[in-house]
């Protein structure tokens, strides 16, 4: 089955480069692009990059991704089946998310947002792994995700990890 | 550089003074002395050594005592080795006279004269001439004491690698790209002190640290890491020993049986962690995003319910009632009217098939993360289950080793005693090295990262500041140069590796009997012969052997562009004589006459000192019509023969001693056979 394309035309979505050192800890790649051996969240930074943007729309952070940066396609999200993140995310990210948002005319719109929140979110993650240097990068999410959770005080069964 | 004579005055144990012709014309390259072990031909080979190193090879003995015991009797307290060599034709064809002069325990620096139409010119920096033609690191590949043979390490050590990359002339352009770094980082400070700006000066002057600890850590860890092979191979080779032992062997044959289990559940462990750390990469965005997510899809359900979604309208109806100019309630619509205008004020609230396609992907997306959220822990807990499980199992292994190792320390045998506290001791060392090439290799990661880190701050803060164009331009230069020279470098050594490898194989594949091939692993050159199986084959074997006097005539023929493939070097190539002294004593008889073929066709120059014993018909015939120069190294001793042999050489139709006694004196003469 053709996967279809959720974008009128390829696009790109970018990253600021002086969070390299996360992606590459996310998916255990060393300085020349190998495997360090340790075990990865991530095959691809899409991946990672979805994190990060999870994590800054749930913390509210938005930052500017600035003149360094490096680019994923959104074909890459589209064959990793992320594709629908770019549009979830920054509608969680409204006070009043409103379908509109979904109409090609704001295509531009909805992936800046999602950049914006991304570099926040990576800029989270990389304090998180900075205060847990000699923890596993999945150990570590894994951390963020319960402290966020009790710190929402959800009165909802929210699955637990462990 | 070909030898054309050599002349020896008391030189150890040659009384006097002899002169030796040798052949060096390309279609006579080969010189042969024959002589017995103990006449004299690691004497002759140490001279050539001698004379155009200052030094010796590493088994030389007694290497202080230089001058003929028989002429320091006589008063005769010094001795001199001058040989006569002429440099490629493609060079000049030059010849020059190296003479070396030394006493007991003093060796005084060469002279060196440029021969030119029978006037010597003495040449000033003699040292440097002689490292031109051969390399101080070079030599002991081109005079080699063929005796060492089994010790010549192929296995990749870092020493064996640094040789091998200087032969090829790979170190003089490590050299070059080092100053090029220095150049370049001198650029960059320049810059930062010009600008005046103390981040930008601060960030070079880290930079520049770490350039001077990375090389020196890198180093380190190659070295650690051959050391922890080493280990692992010593290791093998002690458990293999015990296991041989009658006393030792049930129960060292359980305790392997335990080591193989343990090593397979704990890189169970390893897949298991690797599966839970995607299972939380998959699950982390879900866990996150689901409360939001549902109350989203709650929303845009509430819409739906209330029909404002999809919207009632699409926008394609809109485009129709414009195409033609009627609207559904059969009213006439009139381009540019009123009624055309609001139509298209109520576009931007239709329906598309973009939006429509979006709208299901984003809650099937919300689904997806409903109904993940809830699996992935069950998921994740199970796995976690299976690593507790397979933990237990390793527990129980490690607990039933212990035992097997404290019921092997019971038995009272010296032996397995010792080769016990041998594998304790070689595991201690293997884990502390393994420990120390781990933190080496983060090290050295943290390093390059916060290196590349550092340089993007560097270049971002440059291009914002006004630089002179003269420094900014010089620095790009550097920086390209530098950039091309380690692309090409790179290049070469790809290249060089691979005809290194082929031509190995083409020499092993027209003399050894058994399937066998060569491969060299790049990253550390070590050289393997593996079967037909690909299995690894010793290099301490027959087959073994021939690799490694195939990989020193290759290697020098590399050295000297003489190979069969090509490639465009950027250093001068070292054409040097091939010297070997008793070459085939450690080689099977089947394969010295192709190992002597293999050797004679791949050097420029061949000069070859041989036992009786080596020099058979399969020699012969694999040299046949090459040689250009015979010798025969004859030892004298002064008292009687009694009981002692008379050792004689047959060669074609005349035969030859080797050993006289009764002698005047003791020593080693040089005597001219006919070819």
């Amino acid at each position: 089955m053709r996967m279809e394309s959720l974008f009128s035309k390829e696009r790109l979505v970018y990253w600021p480069t002086e969070f390299s050192d996360v992606m590459r800890q996310l998916t255990s790649t060393g300085e020349d692009g190998r495997s360090t051996g340790l075990p990865a969240m991530y095959r691809f930074n899409a991946g990672a990059f979805v994190l990060a943007a999870a994590v800054g729309v749930m913390n509210n952070r938005r930052r500017e991704v600035g003149p360094n940066r490096k680019e994923i396609s959104t074909e890459v999200f589209v064959n990793e089946r992320l594709g629908a993140y770019i549009f979830l995310i920054p509608m969680l990210g409204e006070s009043e998310p409103n379908v509109d948002q979904l109409r090609p005319g704001n295509e531009e719109v909805a992936l800046r947002a999602f950049e914006r929140y991304a570099a926040g979110g990576l800029e989270i993650l990389r304090a998180e792994l900075m205060a847990n240097p000699t923890q596993s990068a999945d150990y570590v999410v894994e951390q963020l995700i319960t402290r966020g959770r009790e710190r929402t005080k959800l009165g909802e069964d929210i699955p637990r990890l462990i | 550089m070909r030898l054309l004579s050599i002349e020896l005055s008391d030189f150890r144990g040659f009384y006097g003074v002899h002169q030796i012709a040798l052949a060096a014309e390309d279609d006579k390259r080969v010189t042969i002395f024959h002589g017995e072990n103990g006449a004299g031909k690691t004497n002759l080979l140490n001279a050539v050594h001698w004379c155009i190193t200052g030094s010796f090879t590493p088994r030389f003995q007694e290497a202080k005592s230089l001058v003929n015991r028989e002429a320091v009797h006589e008063n005769r307290r010094s001795c001199y080795v001058e040989i006569v060599f002429r440099d490629e034709p493609q060079n000049g064809g030059r010849e020059y006279r190296v003479r070396r002069t030394g006493a007991n325990e003093v060796t005084k620096p060469a002279e060196v004269f440029e021969i030119d139409g029978g006037n010597s010119r003495p040449i000033a920096n003699a040292d440097a001439l002689l490292a031109k033609f051969l390399p101080k690191g070079l030599v002991s590949w081109f005079f080699f004491d063929a005796e060492a043979i089994g010790t010549l390490e192929l296995s990749g050590s870092p020493s064996f690698k640094t040789d091998l990359r200087r032969t090829l002339g790979f170190d003089l352009v490590d050299k070059l790209l080092s100053d090029l770094d220095r150049l370049l980082s001198k650029r960059h400070k320049e810059i930062a002190a010009q600008v005046k700006d103390k981040k930008l000066q601060d960030i070079v002057t880290r930079i520049e640290n770490i350039d001077l600890v990375l090389p020196d850590q890198e180093a380190k860890l190659e070295l650690a890491q051959h050391t922890f092979s080493q280990l692992n191979a010593e290791l093998e080779s002690t458990l293999q020993r015990l296991q041989s032992l009658p006393s030792a062997e049930p129960l060292q044959r359980e305790r392997r049986d335990v080591e193989l289990s343990k090593k397979r559940l704990q890189q169970a462990v390893a897949n298991t962690n690797s599966k839970v750390a995607q299972l939380i990469g998959r699950a982390a965005p879900e866990l996150l995003l689901r409360s939001a997510a549902t109350s989203l899809e709650d929303q845009i359900q509430e819409r739906e319910d209330r029909g404002k979604l999809p919207a009632p309208y699409s926008d394609q109806l809109i485009k129709d009632i414009e195409t033609d100019g009627v609207c559904i309630c059969g009213r006439e619509v009139e381009p540019g009217s009123d009624e055309m205008h609001r139509l298209h004020g109520l576009l931007h609230l239709s329906s598309t098939p973009a939006l429509n396609q979006r709208i299901r992907s984003l809650r099937y997306l919300i689904r997806t993360i409903e109904e993940g959220s809830s699996q992935f822990p069950e998921n994740i807990a199970a796995m976690r289950a299976e690593l507790v499980t397979l933990n237990n199992q390793i527990g129980e292994l490690e607990q039933r080793d212990e035992a097997l190792t404290a019921a092997l320390k019971e038995i009272d045998d010296n032996e397995v005693q010792r080769l016990e506290a041998e594998r304790s001791r070689l595991m201690l060392e293997r884990d502390a090295v393994n420990g120390k090439a781990t933190l080496l290799r983060r090290q050295i990661e943290e390093n390059r990262r916060d290196r590349k880190e550092l340089e993007t701050l560097r270049a971002g803060i440059e291009l914002k500041q006004q630089i002179s164009s003269k420094l900014k331009t010089e620095a790009d230069k550097v920086m390209r140069l530098r950039d091309f020279i380690a692309r090409s470098l790179a290049d070469q050594e790809r290249q060089a590796l691979l005809i290194l490898s082929v031509e190995l194989n083409l020499v092993l594949e027209k003399y050894l009997t058994k399937h066998y091939k060569a491969k060299i692993d790049p990253t550390n050159y070590a050289v393997l012969l593996v079967d037909h199986n690909d299995k690894t084959v010793g290099h301490s074997t027959g087959e073994g052997q021939v690799l490694k006097f195939a990989f020193i005539a290759t290697v020098v023929a590399l050295a000297a562009r003489k190979t069969r493939h090509k490639i465009q070097w950027m250093a001068e190539p070292t054409i040097a004589p091939l010297i070997l002294d008793a070459p085939f004593s450690a080689l099977d008889p089947e394969y010295q006459g192709s190992v002597a073929r293999n050797l004679a066709t791949q050097s420029t120059q061949l000069i070859l000192m041989l036992s009786s014993a080596a020099w058979g018909e399969r020699v012969a015939e694999a040299l046949d019509g090459q040689i250009g120069k015979r010798y025969l190294i004859v030892s004298h001793e002064s008292g009687p023969q009694g009981e002692k042999p008379v050792k004689t050489l047959q060669i074609n139709d005349a035969t030859y001693t080797l050993n006289h006694y009764d002698a005047l004196r003791n020593e080693s003469t040089i005597k001219e056979a006919h070819l």
